[in-house]
Formats: C-alpha cells, sequence, structure tokens
C-alpha cells in the first residue's frame, strides 16, 4: 500500500478513535448535521466501491488480451490494490457514523449538557471524516488519471508492435 | 414491502407524496436490509439509489469497452430511477377574510430516520415564516405541536393535520402497510383515536379547547388481512384495512 492510501486509512482509524472516545459521552438533538455527512461518506465510498470492480474488469480484460503489457497491469493491480484500501477505510468510517447516528436517535432530546458535548465530539469526528472523504474523492480523481496514462502508454507499445511486425513482413 | 402497497392505500392529499415515495421505493432490491423500528428499507438502500443515479452517466460511458451486463443494468435502471426529493412549503391563501386564511403544507421526507410526513395547517392572520414553522412541527406529534404553536406568539392555527406513511409491521403472511392521519381542531370537540400502534398519546384535556383525531390504516396481502383483521379486533380497533 502506497503512503497515501495509507494516510487515509490513519485518518479513518483517528475518527472511529474520536468516536468512541467522544460520540458516547452525551446526546444529539437533531441528526440533521451528521446525516449529511454520513450521505456524503456514502456518496464517495459507493463510488470508490463501484470504480473498483471497473478496474478489476479492466485488469481482467488486459490479462486475458495484451501477454505483453507486464508493466501495465502491475500498474492497473497496484490502482486496484489502493482503491480496496481506500474503500476499506470509508466503510470503517461509515460503520462508526452509522453507530453514532442510531444511537443518537434513540436518546434524543434527554439531558442538554450531555447532547451539548456530543455534539462538539460529533463536529469534530465530522470534520476528520469528510477530511477523509474528499481525500478519497481527489484519490479517485487521481487513480483516473494514472489509468488514462497506462492506457495511452499500452496504446503506444500495441502501436509500437504493429509496426514492428509490417516490418518483419 | 412494494409500491403497490402503499398505491392500496387511497391516500389523500393529507399524506405525503406517496407516489414519489413508492417510486423512489421501487428501485430498492425487495431483499434490501430493514429498519427494524419502522419497517422500511434501511436507510443506506434508499441512499443508494440517490448515489447510483448520480453516477451512473459517468460510469456507464467509462465502461463502454467492459464486459459488465449485471453492473451496466443495474447502473441503467439506477439512471431511469426517480430519486426522492423533498418539496418546498407550499403556502396559500384560502379565504381572503378579514381575516385572512392561510394554508401551508411542509413535508418532511426523512431517508435518515427514515419517516415520511406531511402537515398540512390552516392560520388565521398572517402566515408564519417557513423555516422557523419547519423547524418548530420537526418530528412532533400532532396534539404536541398543537400545542407549541398555539402558544406561538402571533399565530392563530385552526386546524393542523398530520399524515404519515408507516410503520410496516411484521405480519403472521408478510407485511402490513400502514398510514396514520392525526388532526387537530380549534374548539372544543371530541377526541377520537383509533390507533393500536400508539402508545402514551397526549389527550387534550376540557381545558385545552382543541379537538384531536387520529385514525390508522392498513394495507396487506389478500391472503393476509384475516390475521391483519383479527390482530386488529384484538386491540379494540375498527382501522380500515385493504388488499394489495
Amino acid at each position: 500500500m502506497n503512503d497515501e492510501a495509507r494516510r487515509a486509512l490513519e485518518m479513518a482509524a483517528r475518527a472511529e478513535r474520536r468516536f468512541r472516545d467522544e460520540m458516547w459521552a452525551g446526546l444529539r438533538e437533531d441528526p440533521g448535521p451528521a446525516w449529511h455527512r454520513y450521505a456524503e461518506t456514502f456518496a464517495r465510498v459507493r463510488a470508490v466501491e463501484l470504480h473498483l470492480r471497473l478496474i478489476e474488469a479492466d485488469l481482467a480484460r488486459l490479462t486475458a488480451s495484451d501477454p505483453w503489457t507486464v508493466e501495465l497491469r502491475r500498474g492497473f493491480r497496484r490502482c486496484r490494490d489502493d482503491l480496496r484500501g481506500l474503500y476499506e477505510a470509508g466503510r470503517f468510517t461509515l460503520q462508526g457514523m452509522e453507530l453514532e447516528l442510531d444511537w443518537a436517535r434513540e436518546h434524543a432530546g434527554v439531558d442538554p449538557v450531555a447532547r451539548a458535548e456530543l455534539r462538539a465530539g460529533m463536529e469534530y469526528a465530522c470534520t476528520l471524516a469528510d477530511e477523509g472523504a474528499r481525500f478519497v474523492a481527489g484519490y479517485v480523481g487521481g487513480l483516473e488519471a494514472r489509468m488514462r496514462a497506462l492506457d495511452e502508454e499500452a496504446e503506444a507499445r500495441r502501436e509500437a508492435l504493429r509496426e514492428i511486425d509490417e516490418a518483419l513482413d | 414491502m412494494t409500491p403497490q402497497a402503499l398505491r392500496a392505500l387511497r391516500l389523500n392529499l393529507y399524506f405525503p407524496p406517496w407516489r414519489d415515495v413508492a417510486a423512489h421505493l421501487a428501485a430498492i432490491p425487495p431483499d434490501a436490509r430493514r429498519c427494524t423500528t419502522t419497517g422500511w428499507p434501511h436507510r443506506d438502500a434508499w441512499l443508494q439509489v440517490r448515489v447510483d443515479h448520480d453516477l451512473a452517466p459517468g460510469l456507464l460511458e467509462r465502461m463502454s469497452h467492459l464486459d459488465l451486463p449485471e453492473l451496466r443494468a443495474h447502473l441503467a435502471r439506477s439512471a431511469e430511477a426517480r430519486p426522492l426529493v423533498e418539496p418546498p412549503v407550499r403556502v396559500a391563501l384560502v379565504d381572503a377574510g378579514p381575516p385572512e386564511r392561510w394554508e401551508i403544507r411542509v413535508d418532511r421526507l426523512e431517508i435518515a430516520l427514515p419517516s415520511f410526513v406531511r402537515w398540512t395547517l390552516r392560520v388565521d392572520g398572517d402566515p408564519p415564516h417557513t423555516d422557523e414553522l419547519r423547524e418548530l412541527l420537526g418530528e412532533r406529534g400532532a396534539a404536541e405541536a398543537w400545542r407549541l404553536l398555539r402558544d406561538h406568539e402571533g399565530l392563530d392555527v385552526v386546524e393542523l393535520v398530520r399524515g404519515e406513511l408507516g410503520p410496516i409491521v411484521h405480519g403472521e403472511g408478510g407485511p402490513w402497510t400502514s398510514a396514520v392521519l392525526s388532526r387537530a381542531t380549534r374548539g372544543p370537540g371530541p377526541v377520537r383515536i383509533d390507533d393500536p400502534l400508539a402508545r402514551d398519546l397526549p389527550v387534550p384535556g376540557p381545558a385545552q379547547r382543541f379537538s384531536l383525531s387520529r385514525q390508522r390504516k392498513w394495507s396487506a396481502a389478500s391472503d393476509d388481512t384475516k390475521d391483519l383483521k383479527r390482530w386488529l379486533a384484538d386491540r379494540g380497533s375498527r382501522n380500515l384495512v385493504y388488499t394489495t
């Protein structure tokens, strides 16, 4: 796993620790802001999940059709492994948020002091989760660019092979 | 839980836009995870319809060279889905008066819970600020909302109606889908409550000068209506039961 993916995992783990330490300390009044963050994170994790399936399919296609592009396959595999890491990190964050949402809904509106404490903790954790989610979105964009570059490289190689074939003929 | 079960309930305009809810629901797989308290599909299932709908066009273009028929079919269906959108608050003058009488309709369609509620208020005088009203109503019941609005400065509420879709109860032979309508009206009047799912419902006393009614109705598969009617009778309820 590369440094960027490791950073995303650490960020998600930090958010999870904050959930455990602070989320359970009090009660929340309104699931609104937490819900919006949850929905955003969910959308990004789902995007990673679907992109992962496309990369898997690309990798299978390349493996089957073009035995010459070892480098390209290696590159795609690296992309796939990075995406898997990011997907797991996102799911991890989502699970923490989901527990908090359920718990907050059950206990909403009881103790104002505890509620304020929870709100502060929630805001902090949401910020972390949001940073993680933004990072995931940016990273997926980067991966797409890398894949496009690899595709172009593969095409150039195929073209070179064709030229060699023609010269040999 | 199917869109047909909602259609069978024969819901009027005091209920949330059930056709929109049914359209979103139609895109959720029948085996999706359920919310244990409401019986609706879990919030993730509702969210996934919305997210996949947004992602589908880009992904379909990106995968044009790939042989993924199941994913392609899923994304094509997602692109055509109609995810639920919360409509804006509607304010209409229903009587020029004096005093002017306004009807205000507030929909709260929250897939986070999930909860689907429509409030319809008739007020005399100036209509209230709509954002403030939305906050005031929140997830309250009709009687509690009435007391809160009655004490709100400058607001003269004539009638308040709250329509809610759900919950879905797991019956003996399948799901029993329900919807409930609560109506609070200015002036002394009878309290008519027939809701076997209501617990600790606040009931107005004679000094509170408003009447309250709350009626639930149900839909179930034809094989299951006998069990549902027996279940209702055991609880002393005369709720309407429709067949899906």
